[in-house]
């Protein structure tokens, strides 16, 4: 498991759980798969897992995955892997900030139930665009030529069952 | 023909063109065109773009204009919506690739600061 962690939301500092290994093996593909399209694109540079980035005054977050614009280094694409016993601060807490700040795009991966969820910002808050699971390819227009079938993401749940898996 | 066979023609036949009026164009407009990616799609997809749209719809960029990098938190993008070409085009090979390359001049245009009567003075509304 990884190292426990810091993130600031809404003033508050919250102690994030150590992350299990199946967060991390999901984290990981999904970061090689990302970082192999962005490096042919000379507009979109991925940050590390979990960089520190600052997105307003007391929000100091540590997204799984992030992808800034180069021009600007605005954050553009935050992928946010869910653990079970430490939900709530990634699916309630972080969201209302991404949706406050406008993030443009978001993602909820979740092992819970092996599926990834895909927000976009609108004028009205962040709208849930999808819900994607088993056969379905994770897909971004501004992301040219990536995709993810996502049962390859989820994939080493041995129980076979989605929910049943410690992650 | 498969569905899958038309569009990898249409792609190939998309890729090319762009990848040839880049080529032509003027070497201080290549070296600020060639980062800037261009995606190909079928359609526009409601649930892919955010903005309302035509669903005819040719091409879109998105972003900010280079001399805005802060107009926009998106990172800048042409997207090609190539059967909505290949319908304006009648099916017409010909036809399609000149279709390609306006409207990825068009969307160039902007990506470059010009507005919708600049594109149209120069030929490429």
């Amino acid at each position: 498991m990884s190292d426990p962690y810091e993130e600031i939301v809404n003033g508050e500092r919250l102690l994030r759980l150590p992350l299990r290994p199946r967060h991390e093996d999901i984290l990981s593909r999904l970061h090689k798969r990302v970082s192999g399209v962005v490096t042919g694109l000379a507009t979109t540079r991925l940050l590390a897992a979990r960089s520190r980035v600052e997105l307003a005054t007391g929000n100091t977050f540590r997204p799984d995955l992030a992808l800034v614009t180069a021009a600007t280094d605005k954050l553009w694409l935050v992928a946010e892997v869910i653990s079970s016993d430490d939900h709530h601060a990634d699916t309630v807490d972080k969201k209302s900030v991404y949706e406050h700040i406008k993030l443009p795009r978001l993602w909820m991966v979740d092992p819970r139930y092996d599926n990834v969820e895909i927000y976009h910002a609108t004028p009205y808050g962040l709208s849930l665009k999808r819900v994607l699971a088993g056969r379905e390819l994770l897909t971004e227009a501004l992301l040219p030529g990536f995709q993810y079938a996502i049962h390859e993401l989820f994939a080493g749940n041995p129980s076979g069952e989605p929910g049943h898996y410690d992650f | 023909m498969s569905k899958s066979k038309h569009w990898q023609q249409l792609l190939s036949l998309a890729q090319r063109e762009v990848e040839a009026t880049l080529a032509t164009l003027p070497a201080p407009v290549r070296r600020q065109a060639a980062p800037l990616p261009v995606s190909y799609e079928a359609h526009p997809e409601r649930d892919k773009l955010n903005d309302e749209y035509d669903p005819d719809l040719l091409g879109l960029f998105v972003g900010a204009a280079l001399a805005h990098p802060d107009e926009s938190p998106l990172p800048p993008q042409i997207i090609l919506f190539l059967e909505n070409l290949w319908d304006f085009a009648e099916e017409d090979v010909e036809f399609f690739r000149e279709e390609v390359r306006t409207t990825y001049l068009h969307e160039l245009g902007h990506y470059l600061g010009l507005d919708e009567i600049d594109l149209e003075e120069r030929g490429l509304d």
